[in-house]
């Protein structure tokens, strides 16, 4: 018996409207409330695009084995898993992207790997980054508020961990 | 490194809003860990204005770099002329002080017979085909072949792709026809995006370049040694004769290399060679007797230049 063997994606989407923000501090983004995306929506989006550009037989391809197992709408990284012989469909499906729900985006993959394990690693590394980053940009502003850093590591890690 | 040569330079570079847009995309390709990128200015017909293109200021973005410290990006320009009569005489030499203005030169040819003339003779580093729309004629190994020979590279922009679907297919359909008529050698990919969101990360292109039917391997290549190939082209086409001799000025030596031109015997304390000019050879193999012989012939000439 052939083990199915599988490839872990973690990717990240960049929103047009909110990428730019820290450099240009002139053009402030408008203070509506931004529709957050749920697991369901990136899940449909790939897979929208999977029928585009691959057509019936990439959807038939990669029905079987793809689930994405996390998004999280506040760092906007997720994970999914594809079986390890149609990744690169899913992958190119994923570039060609442009727009989820209402909001134009762009995805890149973060890592690529064999085990849930690594992916869960570079995404917690990955999240440290995301959250000095974000204290650098309050330092500069001048926010005095002080955020506790090492219990927003804890909190994204638990989270991380959590996935199946 | 990564590097991405076709970045299209706002037509009215004045206008804020177009500035703006720019440092967007820039700001993008050095999160995404690109660490050159190229301005292109695209000219069809004569050559009669002079560079636009103005570079940032040391450009970092210290502010958004997680560990603080500061990312650069080096940047280049790039002047792509659009060929469409090939009788007319585009000037595309280094001795065009328009053309010696840019740091990458490229030709985007529109028929077959100059597409072979930009393969076969003309001075550039990148031929530019517009693979979004249907090409008006069949990629053909004779001119490919010479082009590789001489160090040329074929471009493929990914931007129109991630547009629409349409040129999406066409661009499929032109990229794998040139991947399999250069073997996957001589080519490489670049963004030509005309906003921020059209820009992808490198290794989402490798696996774009899995998909026009080359390998890992060289689609990696097509965005990092390749592009660095056809930069290091453009420095020995803008510098050197013949890209085999190159000039600098003695005052650039340092003073344990003062021997090369002689100065440390007999010249000591004179400043008369400030200012002159000193040929370096640029040789591959290096042989002792032969360094010798040019150590000889250069301070002979030296010394009648003084006589």
């Amino acid at each position: 018996m052939v083990r199915l063997k599988n490839r872990w994606l973690l990717f990240e989407v960049i929103f047009e409207d909110t990428f730019h923000v820290s450099s240009s501090s002139s053009s402030s983004p408008p203070s509506q409330k931004l529709e957050a995306l749920s697991t369901r929506d990136v899940y449909s989006a790939i897979k929208n695009s999977v029928q585009i550009n691959f057509g019936d037989y990439g959807v038939g391809c990669i029905a079987a084995s793809i689930s994405v197992k996390y998004f999280s709408p506040f760092t906007n990284i997720g994970v999914l898993r594809i079986s390890r012989d149609h990744y690169h469909i899913v992958w190119g499906a994923m570039t060609f992207i442009t727009q989820i729900k209402t909001r134009k985006c762009l995805i890149r993959v973060l890592h690529l790997g064999g085990t849930i394990k690594q992916c869960q690693l570079s995404a917690i590394n990955y999240d440290r980054d995301q959250i000095l980053l974000l204290r650098r940009q309050a330092e500069l502003r001048g926010d005095t508020e002080i955020v506790d850093i090492n219990e927003l590591f804890e909190q994204s890690k638990n989270q991380i961990m959590a996935i199946e | 490194m990564f590097y991405d040569l076709n970045l299209p330079y706002p037509t009215q570079p004045n206008l804020a809003q177009q500035q703006t847009e720019l440092r967007k995309r820039v700001d993008l390709l050095i999160k995404f860990g690109y660490q050159v990128v190229a301005y292109n200015h695209t000219v069809t017909g004569k050559l009669d204005k002079a560079n636009p293109i103005h570079k940032f200021e040391t450009y970092n973005n210290s502010p958004d770099s997680p560990s603080g410290q500061q990312q650069k990006i080096e940047q280049l320009s790039r002047i792509t002329v659009v060929i469409e009569d090939a009788s007319q005489n585009y000037g595309l030499s280094s001795a065009n002080s328009i053309i010696s203005s840019y740091d990458i030169v490229a030709a985007q040819p529109t028929n077959e017979k100059i597409f072979q003339n930009v393969c076969g003779t003309l001075e550039v580093d990148i031929v530019s085909l517009e693979m979004g729309s249907r090409l008006p004629f069949y990629i053909k190994h004779g001119p490919v072949g010479l082009a590789i020979e001489r160090g040329v590279y074929f471009e493929i922009c990914y931007a129109p792709a991630i547009r629409d679907s349409a040129s999406r297919r066409q661009l499929i359909s032109n990229a794998q026809s040139l991947v399999r008529v250069t073997r996957g050698k001589n080519i490489i990919i670049t963004s030509e995006a005309q906003r921020a969101m059209e820009l992808r990360g490198p290794y989402d292109i490798v696996n774009l370049g899995t998909i026009m039917g080359m390998n890992q391997a060289m689609a990696k290549d097509c965005i990092s040694t390749n592009c660095r190939a056809v930069v290091m082209h453009a420095i020995t086409r803008r510098n050197t004769h013949r890209a085999v001799v190159s000039f600098e000025p003695v005052s650039s030596l340092k003073p344990n290399e003062l021997w090369k031109v002689g100065s440390d015997k007999k010249n000591t304390g004179k400043t008369d060679f400030k200012g002159k000019s000193t040929v370096k050879r640029v040789r591959l193999s290096k042989d002792d007797e032969e360094e010798e012989e040019e150590e000889n012939e250069v301070e002979i000439s030296q010394d009648m230049e003084l006589s």
